[in-house]
């Protein structure tokens, strides 16, 4: 018994260092940090709650606080909605396999396109003068017209874009998968009873997959909430903060102004938030008794 | 030998999977273990393979004490329920792998891996991947692969729960002929009894844990140990029905007082019992006569083609009674009709069960005699 | 696929049209600008753009762009050590945790799932302390040890579940057959979870390679450029130094490995088996 627990350990210790080292002990001393004036020249003077006092004084976070909502629901919504109308077109309308993996591959196009050229394409498609792909298109259409600064104009906008397509090919593999693991009995037993492609949608693949769409969300919103790479390599925030969004900010007080602590509070509230999300949705706790093995005789 | 003293396996110091477990199986023996679901079976099989622990008690092979011994040093050779070939290996080498453990060089093992799969006539699967096997085919495989090396002892885990009838008869056939042709021993764990009666000179009946007995087939057949076993054994199931011993020869049965003409161990007067009955040895009349004097009401009769299946009830006990005489279905389905009575006659043979335990107090010693 | 009925067919028919239109955009907006970069200015068809793959490249304002080959190598070498360590790592701790019982087990498994999903990249300003306390702050090696850490709980927990499906027999069968626990995972269970191990190697291999954020707030200073930070810098959103066309080809240079593991491994891809990856950034 003793020898199989430090074989166990043994195998498990490069992951736990590397855990403590790069999960626990940060989050440790980010709570910490948040406690301290900390900045580039990293002296630990504590500064107590102040901090988080500037959190609800500062008037930019009212500002930023509404953009993460808009930005979240309206980018949750858009991917759940496509997500389950690629799903089901690619798992259920269409059972060709080459056409359904070839859809699915187009669709993740954009997944497997790293960050830095994948805002890149956008900032050419949308680019402000003569040479943007859109303002091209525009021109062709309407040659009177001068070039649209989409960006400047309609920063938003393009962001929830951006990241909805970026987050497609996820949530509609797990869901296209989800469907196809429907028994085709349930299809043929529907039919026969005269059951519209419409009913059959919302009465047999909807309630089949609806544990896999609750983990999308879940999914999707923590990513949504507290990843900021597109939107920084393509608004940086801006204009004038209306793309700045909670963890970005953290990002910006930390690394652009150095103010180590007062980014650390920022981070620790999100950290807050986020977990609070993860009991909200249940997941790991219901998962977690989904895995307890019993002894096989 | 196999001996097995005392073991006793815990899982999570909760649930306890066997307990006081003795058994002794003599070289070239075949035993099934024969339980439910959840009986300790499988603990046992694993406990005497190696792939468990056991918390107590010891396994001796040839009296050397090998409980704590790893599987691979063991000299045992397994076959699985689901299989368990490897599937990213042919057919050949999955036969040839327990050889190749033991660093014997590719051509020779691969020569007795081919004599082998010759024997189970799967000589023109060996290029294949097990997938491309049906389960009877692949089980073939794991019988060849458990034997290659000529195991001391063979170790049989449900091999054919995953096969269909026929198959099943099939596979049981290559068993039987292979332990007799190597004459190893082998211990075949099942929730089948008719799987275990076809293949196992004795059969150990294992219930939470227990042994609830361990003998042959017929003997577990005509003189079960205790209620759990004739439960268990038989198809179709034994009859129970209950009575009370009013003295030491006689008990009451359905309203009418019989005289037990069967030895009994001890005597059992005023104590509450169960007349356990196969349905074979029942005998049926229409009228009431001297020896058919247990009054049983009618419900269905089943014509089956070699004998009619009776179904009736005697006080709340429901019983079945073969009967062999086909002329007496359209009389029996008329009175099952009308709901009307037959009588029974207990016959020579049964079993009396006393309760709350089970235990059965025939003296089948003194019947031999 | 087979046995389909007239009015599924024509179903399927309809399905194909609307989601060729659906990911047309798509393809298009990919396929013209990477297009780009097989033409000039002008519009004639030239391989001159992909000038930066051989030495420095002179642009038309006058300004010269470094050989790309630096940062390639860079790339090349974080990307294979942090894949192979991921692999390594997380196949040793998914297979105690599957396979192995012992004290702690239950709740690092719940660890697992909390980690899993736990936002990292709001540790980075406490990371970078610890970068510095551990003085590899500032290093390429730095920068694989927490691109390692943040990627191991999502693969472990993947792998885990692919261990998982090993069944118990297959593995009790090696110990019959005379295997000790190692030599039998490394003969026949490692072949059975092979799938598993190809899907985090891939997903490994596309996050490292097309990693962003470590670099950009780990390495300061462009002493280390790797393919993320070397084609930021010459694309900041407010000045765009080479032309889209030279951007394109440097697009097109870095995409190419991706691609090519995509292609291979694209059936492994949408199996389902995607849980580690939150974005690929």
């Amino acid at each position: 018994m003793k020898r199989k627990t430090v074989q166990a350990y043994t195998f498990l210790s490069p992951f736990l260092v590397l855990v403590s080292l790069f999960y626990l002990l940060p989050a440790i001393l980010t709570i910490i940090m948040s406690f301290t004036g900390l900045d580039a020249t990293f002296q630990w003077n504590f500064v107590g709650l102040s901090n988080y006092r500037k959190i609800f004084l500062d008037p930019n976070n009212g500002l930023i606080l509404a953009n993460t909502l808009v930005y979240i629901f309206s980018a949750m919504v858009l991917i759940i909605l496509l997500d389950l109308f690629i799903a089901i077109m690619t798992a259920y309308f269409i059972r060709s396999n080459a056409w359904a993996s070839l859809f699915k591959s187009i669709i993740m196009l954009p997944m497997v396109t790293p960050s830095v050229i994948y805002s890149i394409l956008w900032l050419w498609y949308l680019d402000a003068t003569e040479n943007g792909f859109i303002n091209k298109v525009v021109h062709f259409f309407r040659p009177s017209g001068s070039p649209t600064n989409w960006i400047a104009d309609y920063p938003m906008a393009v962001i929830i874009l951006v990241e909805v397509v970026v987050a497609l090919a996820y949530g509609a593999i797990i869901l296209s998968s989800a469907i196809r693991s429907i028994p085709e009995n349930q299809f043929r037993a529907a039919r026969v009873d005269g059951a519209s492609e419409w009913e059959i949608v919302w009465q047999i693949i909807i309630p089949n997959i609806s544990s896999h769409i609750k983990f999308v969300v879940m999914w999707e919103t923590l990513g949504l909430l507290t990843n900021y790479i597109n939107i920084m390599l393509i608004t940086n925030g801006g204009p004038l903060n209306r793309t700045e969004v909670w963890a970005l900010s953290a990002y910006h007080k930390a690394f652009v102004d150095q103010q180590y602590g007062y980014g650390a509070a920022i981070s620790v509230m999100l950290i807050l938030v986020v977990f609070m999300l993860m009991l909200l949705f249940g997941f790991a706790s219901k998962h977690v008794r989904a895995k307890g093995e019993k002894e096989n005789d | 030998m196999i001996e097995i003293k005392g073991l006793r396996k815990e899982y999570d110091k909760h649930t306890v999977a066997l307990d006081r477990f003795d058994l002794t199986i003599p070289d070239g023996k075949f035993i099934a273990l024969l339980g439910p679901s959840g009986c300790g079976k499988s603990t046992t099989l694993n406990c005497i393979a190696g792939l468990l622990d056991p918390t107590e008690g010891k396994i001796l092979f040839d009296g050397k004490d090998v409980t704590h011994m790893a599987p691979k040093d063991r000299n045992i050779g397994m076959v699985f329920q689901s299989y368990a070939l490897y599937p990213h290996l042919s057919v050949l080498d999955n036969i040839a792998f327990p050889l190749k453990q033991k660093g014997i060089e590719k051509k020779v093992r691969h020569e007795r891996a081919r004599e082998v799969a010759k024997k189970l006539q799967i000589e023109h699967l060996l290029d294949r991947k097990p997938a491309q096997l049906s389960g009877g085919q692949q089980q073939r495989v794991a019988i060849c692969r458990a034997i290659v090396k000529e195991p001391h002892i063979l170790l049989l885990d449900e091999p054919m729960s995953n096969l269909d009838a026929r198959l099943k008869i099939e596979i049981r056939e290559v068993i039987k002929s292979i332990q007799q042709d190597l004459q190893v021993t082998a211990i075949l764990v099942t929730h089948d009894q008719e799987e275990a009666m076809a293949l196992a000179d004795e059969i150990a009946i294992l219930d939470e844990g227990r042994i609830q007995q361990f003998a042959t087939p017929d003997t577990l057949y005509e003189q079960p140990a205790n209620l759990f076993v004739a439960n268990f054994m038989g198809n179709p199931p034994m009859n129970f029905l209950e009575g009370r011993m009013v003295d030491r020869n006689h008990f009451t049965l359905g309203g009418v007082t019989l005289t037990c003409t069967m030895p009994l161990k001890e005597d059992a007067s005023g104590k509450q019992v169960k007349i356990g009955i196969r349905p074979h040895m029942l005998s049926l009349a229409m009228e009431k006569d001297e020896s058919h004097v247990v009054p049983m009401k009618m419900h269905i009769v089943e014509n089956l083609g070699k004998e009619l299946l009776v179904y009736g009830e005697v006080g709340d006990a429901e019983v079945r009674v073969s009967y062999p005489d086909k002329g007496l279905y359209a009389a029996l389905k008329q009175k099952a009709q009308k709901k009307e009575d037959v009588y029974l006659s207990l016959g020579c043979k049964y079993n009396v069960f006393l309760l709350p335990e089970g235990r059965n107090i025939v003296d089948f010693e003194a019947l031999d005699k | 696929m087979i046995d389909m009925t007239r009015s599924e067919r024509r179903k399927q028919n309809i399905a194909i049209a609307v989601m060729i239109l659906f990911v047309l955009p798509l393809v298009f907006m990919f396929i013209m600008f990477f297009g780009m970069a097989f033409f000039d200015g002008d519009g004639h068809v030239t391989l001159s753009n992909f000038q930066f793959v051989v030495g420095p490249m002179k642009l038309r304002d006058q300004t010269t762009i470094k050989p790309i080959g630096p940062a390639l190598r860079n790339s090349l070498i974080f990307t294979c050590l942090v894949t192979f360590f991921e692999v390594l790592v997380s196949m040793l701790a998914g297979y105690a945790l599957s396979r192995l019982r012992f004290p702690g087990r239950r709740n690092i498994q719940t660890g697992l799932l909390v980690l899993r999903m736990f936002p990292n990249l709001l540790l980075l300003i406490a990371v970078l302390y610890v970068l510095m306390v551990l003085h590899v702050v500032n290093t390429l090696r730095g920068v694989v040890l927490v691109a390692l850490a943040f990627r191991i709980p999502g693969s472990t927990f993947i792998i885990k579940n692919f261990f998982d499906g090993v069944s118990r027999d297959i593995e009790n069968s090696t110990l019959v057959d005379g295997c000790t626990p190692l030599s039998g995972f490394f003969q026949v269970i490692i072949h059975l979870v092979k799938p598993g191990i190809v899907s985090i190697a891939v997903f490994s291999f596309m996050s490292a390679w097309s990693n962003f954020i470590l670099f950009d707030t780990l390495l300061f200073g462009s002493k280390t450029p790797v393919m993320s930070t070397y084609i930021r810098a010459l694309t900041r959103n407010d000045q765009l130094i080479p032309t889209y066309n030279v951007v394109a080809a440097m697009g097109i240079v870095y995409m190419l490995p991706v691609i090519i593991f995509f292609l291979l491994t694209q059936k492994q891809l949408m199996e389902g088996n995607m849980g580690g990856g939150k974005g690929l950034s």
